[in-house]
């Protein structure tokens, strides 16, 4: 369902990459309000906090202090109030295993943080129109990771 | 009713209906009386009843009705008389309707006629139609009103119908002509008016019918007058007679041209009836066609004409039956002889001298059945120019046909040949005269043909000469039939038919097959080449006749010349001549010296000469030369008398010549000295007869018989006193077979006649002869031979015959077998089976009780054999060699075999028996049946021999048993192996305890074990304990440290087992005991060793779990500031390009790059190192598949490059699933980034399964099974020099501006290989691609 406006949340550690994230959703089309939170247990605790009004979308780093990106999301699967949370990995690195992984854990989609910003950009728009398009979820493992 | 009629003049016509118009009432009518008719009605009427064409009146409105007779047929009967009186309308009240208006016309003044009008009336008893013209007319009161209607009938039937038939015909007519498949026109009038043209007509003229029909024909068609026809149908318009014109030549305008066509006209008169003739019919047939045709048959006739004409043979052509000449050319002309004048004439007429000549016959013939005649090499006389002449002629008779395909005519045309012919005969002649010569003549003469030299004729000469039939001879090639000569005449023969050479050959000697038998023969013969007219030579004409007898004879004679040179040259002959008229001698030298010994050169006179002859011998000296002069030989021997008084013998030769008269004229001879030959004759008589004294003398008897009728030449005394009991006198000289005439009852005649037919020795010993002498006829046993006798030429003259007589020796030994015989009876009487052996044991004789019992004859060993049974046999055997060998009685018991397969005892003896010098000539033996006495003994002694054997058995192994258990314990040096007693003593050592424990034997047997034992131990009583644990259970094992003799400890492994005897008590305990010092200390290593490997392991597992950590977070830390490095030039290229220069922007851009391949790097190191790191868990895969997983991977690349990956034959292989995706997403990214561009990339993968021995990669095991895949491509491939070095990390093969790539894809490859344990090898050609194959073995 494809909304006007996003809430997104984006847990990441790495200052640039926030900046990067968040200049790239002032640039594109969709409206959404971005939240941040820099670390696993920072995440945890601002979802449990926020029940009645968790965002629209999780965007999540895996490498993350304290607690990591697949933590968490273990986590969030197995909470009730959670659960239904769409999350988007969002990472680096493109480990096979480790996407399966996620996967198998139950995150919507995986996305490869793009080294050039218009394709950072275009991955966000894309994550944005694409997933709601299926409430957010998790679609065959072969359309898991996101391309720009 | 008033019937008496007022006589009026107008009805006063007779007639019916004047009668009736009379007696009608006419008040009733609207006519009222007659007398008040108006005048116009009385005036018609009268005319009408007058008139004999049918009238009819119809007065007044009423149309009231009168007629007359010839109008009542018109009515007809129906309305008739009816009509009369009454109006038109009743009568005509059917056609009313048609005629009503009409008579109202008429009433109104109008006259209406219709002419031919039909009418259908029964006048004749049928109906007819009937034409009639009516006429209906007014008729005219005074007062000028129209009172009625006159109606006038005239029959027309006839002229209609004849008009309508003339119209028929007419019509008809002009059908006719209109569709005559011939043009037909008819023109009436003097102006010929076209009143008919069909069609054909109209094309002829080329018009149609508008222009022509009833228009003058010279009008519209002028053209035609030109070409005469005016005047043609001027002609026939004026005269009637018919014209014909034939293939008129007239040129027409058709088909928009003039063409020239032939027309046959014909032109009729076409006549009115009255015989005016008022037009032409024309009739034109167009026969272009025909005309040209036929001009052309005209045309070419006449060429054949002229052909025939110029012929220069004979041509003629006889037409019809009658054969006349329609055609003769000069040729034949002059063959007649008749003169030019001939055409036209027949040929009988011409040629009467052939009139007995089956010629006009042949001619008839042909005419009448078509078929040709032929003739060669025909006489023919013929008067030519009054002269008979004789010539010869090949002629053929053909007939011609005409159009219609009749034979109209005959052809002849001929050959002379005359000429030809005659010299042919004369050739034949001549050639026959030349064969008659030929045949006869004396010399061999044959003609040869050909290469082949086929024998064209060979006369009766040659033939003899070589003795061959014409008809084997004759036709065929010379060496066929003489292939013996082939060697010595070929050559000459060739080369005659080569260069035509001819060739005499003298004396040749030729080897000839005559009667069977091959000889040389002399021949003088002559090759001849025979010439062809151009000079060809096709033949060779052979003479030849026969010398071999002058040769032969010459050859004798030259060779006794020879001889005779020889002779007299070195021999002593003395040569003399005599004159036999002047008896004047004359002599050689050697003459005198061998007449009288004269050694000096002398002359003797003739007396002087006989006067050396020896007085005894004149006689035959003069008795030679008489003979001489009859015969003409001179032969003597004589004996001389020399000078010095010795006697010599001389042998004298000679001959008479004689001269014309045949008179002895002279004698020429020779002399020689023959005094040594006469010695040395004497000599031989002289041994001769020692020869024949010795024979006659000799003990054997022999004889010679001479001739094939056995004359008998010489028979020694033996012979004629013992056997023959004859004289010599008696036989000498007499045939063998007449003097003992029983000779042929035997063998002996027909032997004598074998020998001396066959030349073979006969011989035969103790044959039986029969002598019938005049006492008694005596029997003889004779050895016997008869030998052929051979001359010196190796013909056989006679057979000498040896006799030996062996009577004696005979009937002795006779004597012997009639005992022997005796001897056997007797045997078979007896129940023993007796035998007989020679002395070397060989069976001579068995009785028959033997074959009864065993059922077979004894013929040699192996029969023996199997009688005698064969555990017997050997024993037997011996006693039988040692009685042979030492002449001992042979005595022995064997079992035997009885025919129904069973054995028995028998006891056998067997006695020598001793020839003359007491050598044994044979033994005599019998076996006695004594079965069951000897069966039970046997038994016995068998068993016995068992028992004996068995024990022995037992014994030996025991002993060896023991002696091996000793020697094992002895020998065993590892163990110590011992013996205890049921005390714990030791009651044995061997070497191994001595090893093991330090003592000696001597030392340590009789103490007790327990010493073994450390001081612990025995303290505890463990010793004690083992044994009684061995003692119960029966065996102990037991670990534990030792007491060596000096002390030191020794880990050991004991077994302690009791010992039992047959009761079951222990006597005593084995103790073997094994040091495990070493052993223990290893196996303690190996705990070790083991501990220490997997603490290693561990330690690995940890290093490389680090690792991997260690490179996944190097690779992703180092990747994220990259990733910033490019996010924020990207922004800043974005954002910022107006504020950069060209300059900065371009940095930028490499900045950018940079940061890329950095990331590209990290990548695949991540992926190198992945490969190291992690699990190698083996699926069993289809490589399809994953083959297929890597397509999806780089669809894009794929479509982007167009390149087409083909995958041939793929199999299941065991490998790590998501590494050799990564194998083949690298080679394939590879083949897609090292491609040509201009050529379509074709990748292929391709798998097999196959043994390492079958695969071309030497470091593969030949046995172990692999799977082989080969990925290769058609791209730019590789120096064959890299195919090692591409595989290494970070090398490459390009510059970075060329291809880019971190060098680190096939190092990835090559390890992913490696954890398949496998291997990968690549071979390239530069520009022409790669291929890479991979090898991992499968289970």
């Amino acid at each position: 369902m494809t909304k006007e406006h996003y809430y997104l949340l984006l847990a990441d550690d790495d200052e640039d990459d926030c900046l990067f994230f968040k200049e790239a959703l002032d640039e594109i089309a969709i409206s959404t309000t971005l939240s941040m939170v820099h670390d696993g247990v920072q995440l945890m605790d601002y979802l449990k906090n926020n029940i009645s009004n968790l965002p629209d979308v999780l965007f999540l780093d895996l490498n993350m202090p304290r607690k990591n990106g697949l933590e968490c999301l273990a986590e969030v699967k197995n909470n009730e109030d959670l659960k239904n949370l769409p999350i988007i990995i969002f990472s680096t690195s493109l480990d096979a295993e480790i996407v399966d992984k996620l996967y198998q854990k139950g995150a919507s989609f995986y996305v490869r943080k793009p080294g050039e910003f218009s394709k950072l950009k275009s991955v966000i728009e894309k994550a944005l129109t694409i997933a709601p398009e299926h409430n957010f979820e998790q679609p065959e493992r072969a359309n898991f990771i996101l391309q720009p | 009713m008033n019937r008496k009629q007022e006589e009026h003049y107008f009805l006063s016509q007779e007639g019916e209906m004047g009668n009736l118009i009379r007696s009608a009432d006419w008040s009733k009518t609207s006519l009222g009386d007659p007398k008040n008719w108006p005048q116009s009605l009385k005036t018609v009427t009268a005319m009408m009843l007058s008139n004999p064409f049918g009238m009819y009146i119809a007065w007044g409105e009423d149309y009231t009705q009168l007629y007359n007779d010839a109008f009542r047929p018109i009515l007809g009967a129906t309305k008739h008389p009816n009509a009369l009186g009454i109006s038109s309308r009743e009568t005509f009240s059917e056609i009313w309707d048609t005629i009503g208006p009409m008579f109202s016309d008429v009433m109104k003044g109008q006259a209406v006629s219709f002419p031919d009008f039909k009418v259908q009336l029964d006048r004749n008893g049928y109906i007819e139609d009937c034409f009639f013209d009516f006429s209906y007319s007014p008729i005219k009161i005074e007062d000028g009103s129209i009172g009625g209607i006159l109606v006038t009938v005239i029959e027309t039937t006839e002229k209609k119908i004849v008009a309508d038939a003339l119209q028929e015909s007419n019509a008809r007519f002009v059908n006719n002509i209109m569709q005559a498949p011939v043009a037909m026109c008819i023109f009436r009038g003097e102006n010929h008016v076209v009143e008919i043209a069909n069609e054909q007509m109209l094309e002829l003229w080329d018009t149609n019918a508008e222009n022509i029909i009833n228009k003058p024909i010279f009008e519209v068609l002028p053209g035609l007058k030109k070409q005469g026809f005016d005047e043609i149908l001027h002609s026939v318009f004026r005269d009637g007679k018919k014209i014909t014109t034939n293939e008129i030549f007239v040129q027409l305008n058709r088909n928009g041209q003039t063409e020239n066509t032939y027309i046959n006209f014909v032109y009729e008169a076409l006549r009115e009836k009255d015989g005016t003739i008022s037009g032409v019919a024309a009739i034109a047939t167009e026969v272009t066609a025909q005309v040209l045709a036929r001009s052309k048959v005209e045309e070419s006739e006449q060429k054949i004409r002229q052909l025939v004409e110029n012929a220069p043979f004979p041509i003629a052509v006889y037409v019809g039956k009658e054969m006349r000449i329609e055609l003769a050319n000069d040729s034949i002309i002059k063959v007649w002889g008749k003169g030019p004048d001939v055409i036209g004439k027949t040929y009988t007429e011409i040629l009467p001298e052939l009139k007995d000549e089956p010629i006009f016959k042949q001619v008839e013939t042909v005419y009448e059945t078509g078929q040709s005649f032929h003739s060669k090499n025909t006489r023919i006389d013929l008067v030519v120019d009054n002269v008979l002449k004789t010539s010869y002629f090949n002629y053929s008779f053909t007939p011609l046909y005409d159009l219609n395909g009749k034979i109209y005519a005959v052809m002849n045309t001929a050959v002379d040949i005359t000429d030809l012919f005659l010299a042919k005969q004369k050739i034949e002649e001549s050639d026959k005269r030349f064969r008659n010569t030929v045949r006869q003549a004396p010399v061999g003469i044959t003609i040869l043909r050909g290469p082949e030299y086929i024998v064209e004729m060979a006369n009766e000469a040659y033939l003899k000469l070589i003795a061959r039939e014409e008809e084997t001879f004759v036709g065929r090639p010379l060496y066929d039939s003489l292939p013996e000569v082939k060697e010595t005449v070929s050559a000459l023969l060739d080369g005659v038919l080569n260069t035509g050479i001819p060739f005499h050959g003298s004396e040749v000697p030729v080897p000839l097959n005559r009667y069977g038998k091959i000889e040389t023969s002399y021949f003088d013969f002559l090759y001849h080449p025979l010439k062809e007219e151009n000079g060809t030579i096709s033949g060779i004409l052979v003479t030849a006749t026969e010398v071999s007898e002058k040769v032969e004879a010459r050859k004798k004679i030259e060779l006794n010349e020879d001889r005779l040179k020889i002779v007299v040259e070195a021999s002593e002959l003395g040569t003399w001549e005599l004159n036999a008229k002047t008896r004047i001698p004359t002599y050689s030298q050697r003459y005198l010296e061998i007449i009288g010994g004269y050694t000096e050169e002398t002359y003797l006179t003739h007396q002087e000469i006989l006067a050396h002859l020896h007085p005894d011998d004149m006689h035959v000296r003069n008795k030679g030369f008489k003979e001489a002069l009859k015969s003409g030989f001179l032969h003597y021997e004589v004996r001389v008398i020399w000078k010095d008084q010795s006697v010599h013998w001389i042998e004298g030769k000679g001959k008479v010549f004689y001269d014309e008269n045949n008179e002895p004229e002279k004698l020429i001879g020779t002399i020689r000295d023959i005094t040594e030959e006469k010695k040395y004759q004497q000599k031989i008589e002289d041994s001769e007869k020692k020869l024949r004294n010795l024979i006659m003398q000799s003990p054997v008897p022999k004889a010679i018989l001479r001739g094939n009728d056995f004359v008998i030449e010489m028979a020694n005394f033996v012979l004629l006193n013992n056997i023959w009991k004859k004289q010599e006198s008696d036989v000498q000289g007499k045939k063998i077979l007449e003097l003992f005439p029983e000779l042929n009852k035997q063998k002996y005649a027909d032997l004598l006649q074998q020998v001396y037919e066959s030349g073979n020795v006969y011989a035969e010993s103790e044959s039986l002869l029969f002598i019938d002498n005049e006492k008694s006829g005596t029997q003889f046993y004779v050895d016997f031979e008869f030998a052929p006798l051979r001359e010196s030429d190796n013909s056989i003259s006679g057979i000498r015959m040896t006799l030996i007589d062996v009577t004696e020796k005979v009937e002795a030994r006779k004597k012997i077998e009639e005992s022997e015989k005796r001897f056997r009876l007797l045997t078979e009487s007896i129940p023993q089976l007796i035998w007989e052996t020679d002395a070397e044991g060989k069976a001579l004789f068995t009785s028959g009780k033997w074959f009864e019992y065993t059922g077979i004859e004894p013929s040699g060993e192996d029969s023996w054999q199997e009688m005698i049974h064969p555990d017997d046999f050997e024993e037997n055997v011996k006693i039988w060699q040692h009685a042979l060998a030492t002449g001992e009685m042979y005595r022995s018991d064997v079992r035997m075999r009885r025919k129904d397969g069973s054995y028995r005892w028998h006891t056998v003896i067997g006695e020598p028996v001793f020839g003359p010098n007491n050598k044994i000539i044979k033994w005599v033996g019998a076996f006695t049946d004594i079965h069951t006495e000897k069966a039970f003994t046997h038994e016995l002694e068998q068993q016995v021999t068992a028992r004996t054997r068995e024990l022995i058995q037992i014994n030996e192994s025991l002993r060896k048993s023991e002696e091996r258990y000793h020697l094992m314990v002895e020998e065993v040096q590892e163990y110590s192996i011992l013996y205890l007693n049921s005390q714990g003593i030791v009651e044995n050592w061997n070497v191994g305890a001595e090893k093991i424990k330090g003592y000696k034997a001597e030392e340590i047997v009789g103490k007790y074990f327990a010493v073994f034992y450390t001081e612990e131990d025995q303290k505890h009583k463990l010793p004690e304990e083992l044994l009684e644990l061995a003692r119960t259970k029966g065996k102990v094992i037991h670990e534990g440290w030792r007491a060596r003799k000096n002390g030191g400890l020794f880990w050991a492994s004991v077994v302690i087992t009791a010992v039992h005897n047959k009761k079951g008590d222990v006597i005593g305990f084995s103790k073997v005991t094994h040091d495990l010092t070493e052993r223990k200390k290893a196996d303690d290593k190996l705990k070790m060793n083991a501990l220490e490997l997997e603490q290693k392991n561990n330690e690995l597992e940890e290093m490389n779990k680090e690792l991997q950590s260690f490179a996944y977070i190097s690779s992703h830390d180092l990747q994220e500031p990259l990733r910033k490095i490019q996010t924020f030039a990207s922004q800043i290229i974005e954002k910022e390009s107006e504020n950069l220069s060209e300059s900065g922007k371009d940095k930028f851009k490499r900045m950018q790059n940079a940061a890329q391949r950095m990331q590209t790097l990290i990548n695949d190191l991540l992926a190198y190192s992945r490969t190291t790191s992690q699990e190698r868990i083996f699926i069993k895969t289809d490589l399809s598949q994953i083959i297929k997983e890597v397509k999806e991977d780089l669809t894009e690349e794929l479509e982007q490059k167009s390149a087409v990956i083909e995958i041939g034959y793929t199999s299941e292989v065991d490998i790590i699933p998501f590494q050799f995706k990564q194998l083949l997403y690298n080679l394939i990214s590879n083949s897609l980034k090292f491609s040509n561009p201009e050529v379509p990339i074709v990748i292929k993968i391709a798998s097999e399964i196959a043994f390492g021995q079958d695969l071309a990669e030497e470091k593969l095991i030949d046995a172990k099974k692999y799977c082989h895949i080969t990925v290769s491509d058609n791209g730019i491939g590789f120096e064959a020099q890299y195919n090692k070095k591409i595989f290494e990390v970070f090398q490459r093969l390009h510059g970075r501006d060329r291809y880019n790539g971190t060098g680190i894809g096939l190092a990835i490859v090559k390890k992913i290989v490696e954890n398949h344990n496998g291997i990968i090898t690549a071979s390239g050609i530069h520009n022409n691609g790669a291929t890479f194959n991979i090898y991992i073995p499968v289970n």
